[in-house]
């Protein structure tokens, strides 16, 4: 079993290896993305709300803040069927500000409400802003460039978690840092699966062309991403365009979301399976393979080393029961012993590698942090990632299985 | 608009392939096992130096024991110097460790290990006796234990729990001292104490002479058998 595993552990440190220099050289491909268009397109934000009266508020005027011309912004908000006072809220925004339209329906889901909205614009560009989430202002300028290549339909945000407290919420700040750099780097070979729900901007000949979001699917925003794949066009990433959103706070709703994200890509992968393969290029021959390989390896892998640990840990407390616990006078620290225990570790190959990624990911990371308007810098970012080095693995595996088992049980999940 | 009723996607066989960049994955595959073998040498290069370190402490394991054995002979000429016996002890004590560490990294079949793990045996026999000695000529009081192991797997939570439970009684009582041997170990006088206490399976612990026959869960039952030793005192 050991042997196994130390060759499932190698294996995925090539593959990591080989992920990491593939998607930075992805970087060597030149953007071509133009300047900002002189007659600024009409575009639409859509706010899909259900039961968001904490932030509807906050979601709504963070986007009246857009620096862009007010003639040409208009702001519709979905009232998705809220049982809060969500639509009493956004009424009185409504009755404020002459380019917020509010849109109030029975509930059907988040697909269903971007759906009505999207009927209801006006826009050529039209973008989703989830309800829990605060868009910087000078978010849509730098997205627009993108859209002088036709074949562009969607340009995604650069996402952040609002104001990061507490180990979980640190965690994701720095999961949706490294996001940044991965969605950049899925952009440059074709290959974005998913097109957030807060600030995602889409030609709106899209969704008139080939329908609007998929209302089955729990994930719609990786349907439409994986849509866009499927017929060829490209999907961009903007790193100028700041969103930031609410993470969850607590270990249960978090499980949900992720629940929600996971077994959405499960569902979508399947349904879009045939993009996977030469067809599809690079996406189809490695980034697409490599979300399965890399689930399935740090599953394994970390499955393994907590059992492990729960195993050799509970031998070692376990001995104390034979002196009555007595772990006082049981003390005995010898220092030679820590040192050559640290020398013998260090020069395993696989801690080797890992040291290196750990390096290696937290300057990728945050040189790409540099080049967004990021309001976290050094030791704050520094701070997220020992805990998301220390934390992840474990939550990424039960984030997992508990999707896995969603997914093959067939369980319902609502947004 | 059609919305969702229209839903399209791509699985059309007409639609145009789209290109690899080969040359970009084989770079990536080129750089990525250059990274690869060059960490694993790295590891490897470590291990070497690690090696190295481990010969210097074998050799300085054996010059520690051989010291041992002078400082003991020196009890002949300073006989119930304290300071003898407090250097011997703790030296022992050290060098078990260092046994025990290099056991891990080398593993227990290794041959630079049995024998250093021989001669460690001959070293605790001789300091074994020095206590006896001064039992007798310094009217000093020890509880010596012999505690015979197997370093075989199926063994290993037996051998666990016992060594576990002398190492505190050890810790905690300073008339206790402690004598280790490897039962499988390829030495005449392992072999002797193990047949003249009627050694047998994955343990055994000999108090002061006695093999002790019943099985041991607590170290509170140890310490028990020590009260019960007329001879003995516990401090």
């Amino acid at each position: 079993m050991e042997i196994l595993i130390k060759i499932i552990v190698y294996v995925s440190i090539f593959i990591g290896l080989f992920t990491t220099v593939y998607y930075l050289l992805g970087f060597l491909r030149k953007e071509e993305k133009g300047s900002i268009p002189k007659i600024l397109p009409f575009c639409t934000i859509i706010i899909p709300a259900y039961n968001e009266e904490d932030c509807i508020e906050k979601t709504t005027l963070s986007a009246l803040t857009i620096n862009y011309p007010k003639n040409k912004l208009e702001i519709i908000i979905v009232d998705d069927g809220s049982k809060d006072r969500t639509l009493e809220i956004s009424r009185s925004i409504e009755k404020k500000f002459s380019n917020v339209k509010v849109i109030t329906k029975k509930n059907g889901g988040k697909g269903s409400a971007l759906n009505l909205g999207i009927k209801n614009s006006h826009g050529e560009i039209i973008i989703s802003l989830d309800s829990d989430s605060e868009v910087d202002s000078n978010a849509l300028l730098p997205m627009l460039p993108y859209f002088n290549n036709p074949q562009v339909m969607c340009v995604t945000p650069t996402m952040r978690v609002l104001k990061p407290k507490g180990i979980l919420q640190r965690l994701q700040a720095f999961e949706y840092d490294m996001g940044t750099f991965l969605r950049k780097a899925f952009a440059t070979l074709d290959s974005i699966n998913v097109t957030p729900g807060p600030f995602s901007a889409y030609r709106k000949s899209f969704f008139e062309r080939y329908g609007g979001y998929n209302e089955k699917t729990i994930t719609e925003d990786m349907e439409i991403a994986m849509r866009i794949q499927s017929l060829n066009y490209k999907i961009e990433s903007s790193l100028g365009s700041v969103v930031y959103t609410i993470a969850p706070k607590n270990f249960m709703d978090l499980i949900r979301q992720r629940r929600r994200w996971y077994t959405g890509l499960i569902q979508n992968l399947t349904d879009y399976k045939y993009l996977f393969g030469k067809r599809y290029g690079e996406m189809g021959l490695i980034s697409f393979p490599l979300i399965i390989v890399s689930i399935l390896t740090v599953s394994i892998i970390t499955i393994y080393y907590v059992i492990k640990g729960v195993y050799d840990g509970y031998h070692a407390v376990s001995l104390y029961y034979y002196n009555g616990f007595d772990f006082i006078n049981n003390m005995n620290f010898k220092w030679s012993i820590l040192t050559n225990s640290f020398y013998g570790t260090i020069t395993e190959p696989f801690i080797l590698f890992s040291i290196l990624f750990i390096i290696v990911s937290f300057i990728i990371v945050y040189y790409f942090n540099l080049k967004t308007p990021s309001k976290e810098r050094g030791p704050t970012m520094f701070l997220n990632y020992i805990i998301f080095t220390i934390f992840y693995g474990v939550f990424y595996t039960i984030w997992w299985i508990v999707s896995i088992y969603y997914a093959f049980t067939k369980k319902q999940i609502k947004w | 608009m059609p919305l969702q009723k229209n839903r399209l996607n791509g699985n059309n066989p007409n639609l145009e392939p789209r290109k690899i960049d080969w040359a970009r994955i084989a770079l990536a595959v080129f750089i990525s096992c250059f990274i690869f073998t060059f960490g694993i040498l790295a590891g490897y290069f470590g291990r070497d130096v690690l090696e190295g370190s481990i010969i210097g402490i074998q050799e300085h394991t054996k010059n520690e024991l051989l010291s041992i054995e002078t400082i003991t002979l020196l009890d002949d000429n300073y006989p119930c110097s304290n300071s003898i016996l407090e250097t011997t002890s703790e030296k022992l004590n050290e060098l078990g460790d260092l046994i025990t560490l290099l056991e891990k990294r080398k593993g227990f079949n290794d041959e630079e290990v049995l024998e250093l793990k021989k001669l460690y045996s001959l070293i605790e026999i001789r300091h074994m006796l020095l206590l006896t000695h001064r039992e007798k000529e310094c009217k000093q009081n020890y509880n010596i234990f012999l505690f015979f192991y197997s370093n075989e797997k199926t063994c290993k939570s037996e051998v666990d729990k016992l060594a576990f439970i002398l190492s505190y009684l050890r810790k905690n009582e300073e008339s206790i001292k402690v004598y280790s041997f490897d039962i499988w170990l390829d030495s005449d006088l392992i072999k002797i104490l193990k047949e003249e206490n009627k050694i047998s399976g994955c343990s055994g612990i000999v108090l002061n002479g006695k093999k002790v026959t019943k099985d041991i869960y607590q170290a509170d039952q140890l310490k028990e058998l020590l009260k019960n030793n007329v001879n003995k005192t516990l401090s």
